[in-house]
Order: C-alpha cells, then sequence, then structure tokens
C-alpha cells in the first residue's frame, strides 16, 4: 500500500513575497489490486502531488511504499515505474536506447526492453528517434518506461491524454489487469466517463485539498441522482411534483426530477390519474459527481465572451 | 555502477554527443593539418630561430587544449541540461535511490569520457601537424619536448572545461542560460574583472586556468620563469586556483542539486 501523508507544498510565485500553496496536507491511501483514480480541476496540484510523493519536489510530508521510503529501497524502480510527462525522452534517442538506458539505471536486463516495446505495441518503430512520434505513441513509450522494472505499483500522470479510442480501451484494460495481478495503481486522468469505468477507487482534490477519498460507487451514490418520466400531460404533474416539494425541470418532451427514484415519481404520475409513457432513473455520471464536489474548488475559471465584455 | 552505466549510455546515445565531437575534429583537424603543418601559418618553419623551435609544437598543442576543452564542456553541459529540457531528470531521480549517486554518476561519466576524448584528439591533432607538414614537404627539425607534460595539460584543460559545462548545467539547467555562462564567463566577465583586478586577475578562475597550458615562452631570447613574472602562475599554481574554484562550485552544486525541486 502507498501512503501519502500530510503532503504539503509551498512555493514563492513571481511576487516573492506571496506564497503560494499548491498541495496543503493532503493524505490518502493507495491499495494495491486496485486502481485508484486521482482527479481534480485544472491547477488543482495532481501534478505536484505526484512529483511529492515521488520525492521529485521538496516539500513536508513523506509517503511510504510497504511502509518504506522510496529512497529506503535498493531498486526503487522495482517498486513504482513513473509517467509524468508524455514526451521525457531525448527526441533523437531511438525509443529503443532510451528504455535501455532507463533499464541499465535500474538494474534491469536489457531483454525487458524488448518486451516491453512489445507490450505497448511500439516494437515496429524501436529504432525510431521518439522526437517525431505522435502524442499517443509517446503516451504508449512512457507506459513501456513505467512498466520496465515490473514495479508494484504505477503513478501516471495522463496517460490517457492523446491515445486513440483503442488506444484508451487497450489502457483501461492493461491498468485493470496490472492492478488485478496485486498491484497498485494511482492514475490521474481528465477524461472522466474514461476513469468511471477504470478506476475502483477516487481521490479528489482542489486547490490542493483533499475533497474526497473514496470508492467510485460510494462517490456515484453520493452524488444526486435524477429521474426522467414523460406523461400525457405534463401540467397535472407539475403540480403534483411541487405539493411533494421535488424540484424539477423541463427537458425535451418530459421532466427531469432531482433527487428522488423512479418509485415515487410512478406513484405521483398514477395519483394524478396520467399515463406514463416514459420512466427512466438518471444515475449520476462521474463527471456531474465530480463538478459537484469541486465547485468552487477551480483554480482556473472560464467565462462567458459576453461576461468578459461586461 | 548502475547509475554510472546509464550515464555512459546516456552520453553515448544521443547525436549532440558525435555533433560536438565531429566539429571539434574538424576545428583541431583544419588547424592543426591546415594551419600549423600544412600553411605554417606563424612561419616558424620558414624563418627557423633556434629559441622558437622547440615553441612550434607544444604552442600547437596547447592551443588545441582551448578547442578541445571548448567542446568537451559544451558536451558535458548538454548531459546534465537535456535531461532538464526533456524532463528526463524525472525518470534519473527516481530510478536511482539517491541524488548524490546520480551526480558523482554523472561526474564520473563525464571525467572518464573526457579523458578518453581529450587523448584522442591529442593524438589525432599532433599526427594531424606531421600529415601537414609531410604533405606541404616541410621538415621538422627535432623537437626537444616532454609530450606527456603537454599530453597532461590538455587532458587537465579538457577535464576542467568538461566539469565546469557540467557544473554550470548543474547549476542553471536552462540550456541558453547554461551555454551562455560557458562563453560569457571565461571572456568578457573575466576580461572586465582584469581591468579591476590587473595582475591578480590570474587568480580568476579561468585565467589561472589558462596558466595551466601557457606555452614557454620567449622574452629577450631566454625562456622566461612565469613565476618571475608579475601576472603569470606557473602550471601546477595557476591548477592549484582554478582546482580550488572548482571544488567550490561542485559543493554549491551538490548542495543545490539535493535540494531543489527536479524541474
Amino acid at each position: 500500500m502507498i501512503k501519502a501523508k500530510n503532503l504539503t507544498k509551498r512555493y514563492r510565485g513571481r511576487n516573492l513575497r506571496a506564497v503560494k500553496t499548491a498541495v496543503n496536507n493532503l493524505s490518502f491511501e493507495i491499495e494495491t489490486g486496485k486502481v485508484t483514480g486521482f482527479l481534480g480541476p485544472n491547477g488543482a496540484g495532481k501534478s505536484t502531488t505526484m512529483r511529492l510523493m515521488l520525492g521529485l519536489d521538496n516539500g513536508k510530508g513523506e509517503t511510504s511504499y510497504d511502509g518504506k521510503s522510496l529512497k529506503s529501497y535498493r531498486q526503487p524502480s522495482q517498486v513504482v515505474g513513473i509517467l509524468l510527462e508524455a514526451k521525457a525522452f531525448h527526441p533523437t534517442r531511438t525509443a529503443r536506447n532510451h528504455l535501455k538506458v532507463l533499464a541499465a539505471a535500474g538494474n534491469i536486463p536489457a531483454s525487458r526492453v524488448d518486451e516491453v516495446l512489445e507490450i505497448v505495441g511500439l516494437k515496429d518503430v524501436a529504432k525510431d528517434k521518439p522526437g517525431k512520434f505522435s502524442l499517443g505513441m509517446s503516451q504508449r513509450l512512457g507506459i513501456a518506461a513505467a512498466i520496465l522494472g515490473k514495479p508494484k505499483y504505477l503513478i501516471l500522470d495522463e496517460p490517457a491524454n492523446g491515445l486513440d479510442p483503442e488506444g484508451i480501451a487497450w489502457l483501461r484494460q492493461f491498468l485493470r489487469d496490472y492492478a488485478k495481478d496485486g498491484n497498485g495503481v494511482f492514475v490521474s486522468s481528465h477524461l472522466l466517463s474514461e476513469m468511471s469505468q477504470m478506476a475502483d477507487n477516487v481521490v479528489v482534490i482542489g486547490k490542493g485539498k483533499l475533497i474526497a477519498d473514496t470508492s467510485i460507487d460510494k462517490l456515484l451514490s453520493g452524488s444526486s441522482s435524477a429521474v426522467f418520466v414523460r406523461v400525457s400531460q405534463l401540467g397535472p404533474l407539475e403540480k403534483e411534483l411541487e405539493k411533494a416539494g421535488l424540484a424539477y425541470e423541463k427537458e425535451g418532451k418530459g421532466l427531469l426530477v432531482r433527487a428522488t427514484a423512479t418509485d415515487n415519481v410512478g406513484k405521483l404520475a398514477h395519483n394524478a390519474k396520467l399515463t406514463v409513457l416514459e420512466l427512466a432513473s438518471h444515475s449520476a455520471s462521474l463527471e456531474q459527481a465530480f463538478l459537484e464536489l469541486t465547485e468552487g474548488a477551480a483554480e482556473y475559471e472560464a467565462h462567458k465572451e459576453t461576461e468578459v465584455k461586461k | 555502477m548502475p547509475t554510472l552505466k546509464a550515464e555512459f549510455k546516456k552520453l553515448l546515445t544521443i547525436r549532440s554527443t558525435y555533433f560536438w565531437i565531429l566539429i571539434a575534429l574538424i576545428i583541431v583537424g583544419i588547424y592543426s593539418f591546415y594551419g600549423e603543418g600544412f600553411k605554417d601559418i606563424v612561419g616558424f618553419l620558414q624563418h627557423p630561430s633556434k629559441e622558437q623551435l622547440p615553441l612550434f609544437i607544444a604552442g600547437t598543442i596547447t592551443q588545441m587544449a582551448t578547442f578541445i576543452g571548448l567542446f568537451g564542456g559544451i558536451i558535458a553541459l548538454l548531459h546534465i541540461t537535456h535531461e532538464y529540457r526533456y524532463n528526463t531528470i524525472t525518470y534519473t531521480l527516481t530510478i536511482g535511490n539517491s541524488r548524490t549517486k546520480v551526480l558523482a554518476a554523472k561526474f564520473l561519466s563525464i571525467f572518464g569520457f573526457t579523458l578518453i576524448y581529450s587523448v584522442l584528439m591529442a593524438l589525432i591533432g599532433i599526427g594531424l601537424i606531421f600529415a601537414g607538414l609531410h604533405f606541404s614537404h616541410h621538415v621538422l627539425p627535432h623537437q626537444d619536448i616532454n609530450y606527456s607534460t603537454y599530453f597532461g595539460k590538455v587532458v587537465f584543460f579538457a577535464e576542467a572545461y568538461a566539469l565546469v559545462g557540467l557544473l554550470f548545467g548543474v547549476l542553471i539547467r536552462n540550456m541558453a542560460g547554461s551555454f551562455a555562462a560557458l562563453f560569457i564567463i571565461p571572456g568578457p566577465v573575466e576580461a572586465l574583472l582584469s581591468l579591476v583586478l590587473r595582475t591578480n586577475s590570474v587568480y580568476l578562475p579561468f585565467m589561472a586556468l589558462s596558466q595551466v597550458v601557457q606555452p614557454p615562452f620567449i622574452g629577450n631570447g631566454h625562456p622566461a620563469h612565469p613565476d618571475n613574472n608579475s601576472g603569470y602562475l606557473s602550471a601546477p599554481k595557476g591548477a592549484l586556483v582554478f582546482g580550488a574554484y572548482l571544488i567550490l562550485g561542485w559543493v554549491i552544486a551538490w548542495y543545490l542539486f539535493l535540494r531543489r525541486d527536479a524541474t
């Protein structure tokens, strides 16, 4: 298990007097056998957190890997594999040589290089210089580097960025299988639908603070669900909903009723002697849950053009 | 040991290492073969004087050291700044369990590489002088010169520049900034400081280093002893002064390498 405890990172911005807190007393755990998603708005501190966990940035707090710090392992590459940036390679060093350098540093047999290149589907371009690789190919090379030492844990920052649908599906399955083998995977992504299919647990942060550390199922069940209903006449049902104190809004030819179940809405329609044409539960998506959780925690917020002009 | 092996692999698996070696070879080749051997631009051989003859090979070797050292410095500088530019430093620091070991491996790999590079370049350079002489049909009279001393000076100078290049890369991390430091500090910066320091400017790091590769020079028809002249240091003293700066610089670099974020 990876235990991140009280991770804190402060730095001075351009105005040297102002101290900015990028990560604020963050604690969470990453279990083996599971994929843990790492979510947060842009600028929430996800990448900084990962760098703190790996000792790349100096800050406060500590991260233990099975109870020991990464530095205390003789071969850290067999403990954790990383992908923090897709294009982290020298553009004129061939893909194979890039991995050979990493293998040499980690005391990993050179034969493993060709294995991982085959796993990620880059065997045919092993002798090519990665400077001309697409973002998707670069991500695959990064994943190859991460799994080179067959590490127990993977820490991956946005590994699905730039991958085509086939690549995303491959990555999803690969990470799930990797976790199933008793390893732990910690992965950040902006592709929330992808994360909902990939992750078992999720850590959500906003402005450097922990917002949620839970399972995907619990996260979704805690978020507001809704019921879509289409009946022969909307008016009487609206009155029934108002009497019951349920919030609703018009959606297409029906109504979307918030925070309730299909049973309730069905009964209310029956009370109003209406014919129900369509009744469906809208379970919360991860995106909806994410937006609810991180409301007000976004570092950068976009505005409509009309608002800007005012 | 694995870290050291990886550092050598890094150095030898990128195009820029070979590019700069090639540039160094071309410049040393032009200077040695054409400038000195073939053309005899200084004119030692057309108007030989007994006192100047020993300067022919010695002067050429020490002059070559400047080119060899400079390109060695560039290769060393790129060895570390590429890591930051392409963010491979994240791998380097997480695969190893100690930043000190990583820095030591970089230091040793550059030291080892430069040793081989500078000896080979000096050998090629001297060989090309004789090749130039052969093709121009110049006859070089007997040279009473201690080759091992001059090889030692070339190697020292090249190692010094390589370790300074690496040092600037570790301290500055930015490629353009490190290049600027490598070219500006030994040249314009020390030249300006020497206006203030006058004869004491020989205690500036690169001025002191240049004393190591000073060829024997002629004063009033007699070879002068450097220690008898104000504003000059003997080669060992120059090496010591430069070495002191280098050690200080590396202590600071080591401290910062441990403390700073790997960005």
